[in-house]
């Protein structure tokens, strides 16, 4: 369609008054106008993007141009979709253009872009008034930002800013009613119309003319903004050829060419061209024999190509910005270093596609030297339209320690838009050696010392024996734990015991009622042998009495016998037994108080049976 | 130097320990490496020595064998940790490889490793053993007798328990387990016990690793990082028996 309707704009100091039907493709993004004239420059809420709109002027003449730029920062906008502009009435988009300034970072292998985007639009009011260019919305990552609105005041005449286009100076207008239309035309032609962010897209702009051309000015390259540009028209010679269009015979001519790669993804326009032609007007009367001539600007159309962003999906990490094909070489410059002396790693990635925005690869840390940053050297050079070439990175490689060292393989991915693939290519292992590192600069001055190199220290002497040692060590010193804990363990119980006498009455003199009853005993005893027969008596029922009180915990001195009884039956004592040890005391009672009944049992007897009782307890 | 060797074998038979220690040395001293480190390994058939491990190691180095240099340092190292001479050489030795990532270690953890390690296995344990005596001895007199000198005693006492505890806990962590070298030029890590699994990683003689599981002739290593895989239990050594 738009070749048909390849459009001869006249040069003219009125741009406005533009070919009604270019304004149709942006009919739908007319804007809706209202009040005051203040510049706004607003960012959207959201943290991960700065969404924020401006315009050039506030108040702009009717007849000129306002240009509205929407800017979009943030990091990995690289396929962020073209914003929507309101609809409006008051203004007309007349053209509009994208650029991108991006920095790619590798960070773990991980690549982030931090960019921004700026989508211009040139906007020519309908007529006079205040009015507000609405709100810009953009719908990205599940988000939507918005824009403030600007206000925009629209005078009469001229404000005597920047006209959006000038007519090239030394032009004289076209007089009305001339028709080129269809006889002198500039046609841009691309490649092809959808690509993928990064691959070239070949951008041809071609004159097609059925008249005289007297004279052709140079043609002004449109700036081509979201594209990386490579010239590819590079001699200044335009050579006109036959060719049949449209049934029609015309003279061809290439007047523009140039590689584009893409650097966002979106809808993205390919500048029109212009060129000013000097056309041989028809003669327009007998005396007019050579026709005048007249100097005519020509314009392309727009052509909008769909950029498809890279996909996420199997993007290697190693991926650093390349779309085409490539391939990845590497080599050092000298096999060893000696005292410390740099090796450069040169790392080669040729092939064709976007060489320039191939980001260096990625070099793991090796321990032992440092990898400094590279020097980047780039050769383009164009076969066949296409562009190819090198990019060259040397890193100089500064050894830290002596010793031999391996640089691995070095990967980089790029995409293949040929199969819609990412490809990863690497380089062999490099192996160098490094020595003296340690010693560079290492001389002492003061004593002329040099050291030359190191090596091993020597093997140890000859020995006339040797001991035998062990990997293990010995099992036998555990037992020194055995008896550590055993320490402990008595010291703890010793103490426990300590206090328990101290604190414990009942308990301490149980813990000692059979030792003091032992004392007792030998003193009976010893009442027995020397024949005291009253002490004897005293002793033994003192020492039943003191053992039934201690062993018991009872007060025996403030003790009646029937209390003493109670007490110990209380106590869980056989009955029987204490009946008999009760019978002894009384016994002996009886036989110190009345000496007479002495006689009825043998004292040795009575002791016998009083000690077998007690240890029978 | 096969003749050698053959001539080696041959006298060890009447041949002890200490004198095919000096034999190696002579080897060494003639840079006949190959004949010293049988001459060495030899001699370590019946005695182990610092100095053997050491001088095995040093003609290990110099006849180009890394693995078995820095295996036979580390195991002179683990006999005797505070020879200058050994500690010089595995430095050395282990500069000359190629896995270096693997052991690289910060300053802190480093400063820890040389203070635990600085008494032997050992002495470390018979430090500790004796030092549990004497505290257990100072603490029951402390609790029995109640006084404070002995109080005063038991802490300093334990504060030394517990370094020298601390070393033989280290070295038993070494000596236990299970650490093993590659002594092959270059060792494939699989990720399974047997040739058929995926390659994982490529590793060099030298590189030291611990042994986590045994599968018939394949072992399940870890290298400090963390990294790991199945490798041929022909390509390492482990370091103690």
């Amino acid at each position: 369609m738009w070749k048909k309707t390849g459009k001869i704009l006249m040069a003219n100091s009125k741009p406005q008054a533009l070919n009604p039907k270019q304004y149709q493709i942006s009919k739908s993004q007319f804007f809706k106008i209202w009040t005051t004239a203040i510049l706004l420059q607003v960012f959207a809420v959201a943290a991960e993007l700065n969404f924020s709109a401006s315009v050039d002027r506030s108040t702009v003449g009717l007849g000129e141009q306002v240009v509205l730029t929407v800017t979009v920062c943030g990091e990995n906008i690289g396929n962020i979709p073209t914003p929507e502009l309101p609809s409006t009435q008051d203004f007309t988009v007349t053209n509009r253009s994208s650029s991108q300034s991006t920095s790619i970072q590798f960070i773990n292998g991980k690549m982030t872009q931090q960019g921004s985007i700026s989508f211009v639009y040139y906007l020519s009011p309908v007529k006079e008034g205040n009015f507000t260019i609405g709100v810009c919305k953009l719908t990205y990552d599940g988000k939507t930002y918005e824009t403030q609105p600007v206000a925009v005041q629209v005078i009469k005449g001229s404000t005597g800013g920047p006209p959006a286009t000038v007519a090239p100076p030394g032009t004289t207008p076209v007089e009305p009613g001339t028709s080129l239309e269809g006889e002198l035309m500039v046609i841009a032609t691309v490649s092809k119309k959808t690509v993928y962010q990064g691959e070239q897209v070949t951008a041809e702009y071609n004159l097609y003319s059925r008249r005289n051309i007297n004279d052709l000015s140079p043609p002004k390259m449109p700036t081509l903004n979201g594209f990386w540009v490579e010239p590819l028209l590079t001699s200044g010679r335009i050579v006109f050829k036959p060719l049949t269009y449209n049934n029609k015979p015309y003279d061809v001519a290439v007047i523009g060419k140039s590689a584009l790669f893409p650097m966002s993804s979106g809808k993205l326009i390919v500048d029109p061209l212009s060129i000013v032609v000097a056309v041989v007007m028809p003669p327009r009367d007998f005396f007019d024999v050579f026709g005048t001539i007249q100097n005519v600007t020509v314009e392309s159309k727009p052509v909008t190509i769909t950029v498809l962003p890279l996909p996420l999906q199997g993007r290697p990490p190693e991926f650093n910005g390349g779309v085409g094909s490539f391939a990845i070489s590497a080599s050092l410059s000298r096999a060893s270093s000696d005292n410390g002396e740099p090796i450069d790693l040169k790392v080669v990635i040729n092939g064709t596609g976007n060489i320039p925005l191939i980001e260096k690869p990625h070099i793991p840390s090796i321990p032992g030297i440092r990898i400094l940053e590279p020097e980047v050297k780039e050769n383009i050079q164009t076969a066949n339209d296409i562009i190819k070439g090198t990019n060259e990175f040397r890193y100089p490689i500064l050894p830290q320690a002596d010793g031999n060292y391996e640089i691995p393989s070095i990967r980089i991915a790029y995409f293949d838009p040929k199969s819609s693939s990412y490809k990863t290519v690497e380089t062999g292992k490099l192996v160098f050696v490094a020595t003296g590192t340690k010693q560079a600069g290492l001389t002492d001055n003061q004593g002329g010392l040099k050291v030359l190199g190191t090596d091993i220290r020597f093997t140890k002497p000859d020995a006339p024996s040797l001991q035998n040692e062990s990997f293990d060590s010995d099992p036998r010193l555990w037992i020194l734990y055995g008896i550590s804990a055993a320490f402990i363990a008595a010291a703890l119980f010793f103490r426990n015991r300590q206090d328990r006498l101290a604190g414990d009455r009942a308990y301490a003199r149980r813990a000692q009622c059979k030792r003091a009853l032992n004392k007792w005993l030998t003193k009976v005893m010893h009442h027995l042998k020397k024949q005291q027969v009253n002490e004897y008596y005293a002793c033994l029922s003192q020492s039943i009495q003191n053992y039934l009180g201690d062993r018991y915990n009872l007060e025996t001195g403030a003790l009646t016998r029937d209390r003493l009884k109670s007490a110990c039956v209380q106590q869980g004592i056989d009955p029987q037994c204490l009946q008999q040890l009760l019978d002894i005391i009384d016994h002996c009672d009886q036989a110190r108080f009345s000496p007479a009944i002495t006689a009825t049992k043998d004292p040795g007897e009575l002791f016998k049976v009083a000690k077998k009782l007690l240890k029978a307890l | 130097m096969i003749d050698l060797a053959m001539c080696v074998a041959l006298l060890t038979a009447a041949v002890t320990p200490v004198e095919l220690y000096n034999q190696g040395n002579k080897a060494f001293a003639e840079k006949d490496y190959a004949g010293a480190v049988a001459s060495y390994a030899q001699a370590l058939q019946g005695l182990n020595a610092a100095v053997l491990h050491y001088n095995l190691g040093n003609a290990y180095f110099k006849a180009g064998d890394i693995g078995k240099a820095v295996a036979s340092y580390r195991r002179a190292h683990f006999l005797a940790p505070r020879d200058p001479d050994i500690n010089y050489n595995l430095l050395f030795a282990r500069q000359y490889r190629l896995d270096r990532s693997a052991n690289a270690v910060s300053p802190l953890a480093d400063l820890l490793s040389s203070w635990l390690h600085y008494f032997s296995y050992r002495e470390s344990f018979t430090a500790a053993a004796i030092l549990a005596l004497l505290c257990a001895v100072a603490f029951s007199l402390y609790r029995s007798l109640r006084k404070r000198i002995f109080a005063y005693l038991v802490i300093p006492l334990f504060i030394a328990f517990m370094y020298f505890g601390a070393g033989f806990v280290t070295w038993r962590g070494e000596r236990s387990g299970m650490y093993a070298i590659v002594i092959a030029r270059e060792a494939h890590a699989m990720s399974g016990p047997g040739i058929e699994y995926k390659e994982i990683l490529l590793l060099h003689d030298g590189t030291e690793m611990q042994v986590k599981d045994v599968r018939g002739d394949y072992l399940l290593i870890q290298l400090p990082g963390g990294l790991g895989g199945w490798v041929n239990a022909q390509t390492v050594e482990f370091l103690y028996p």
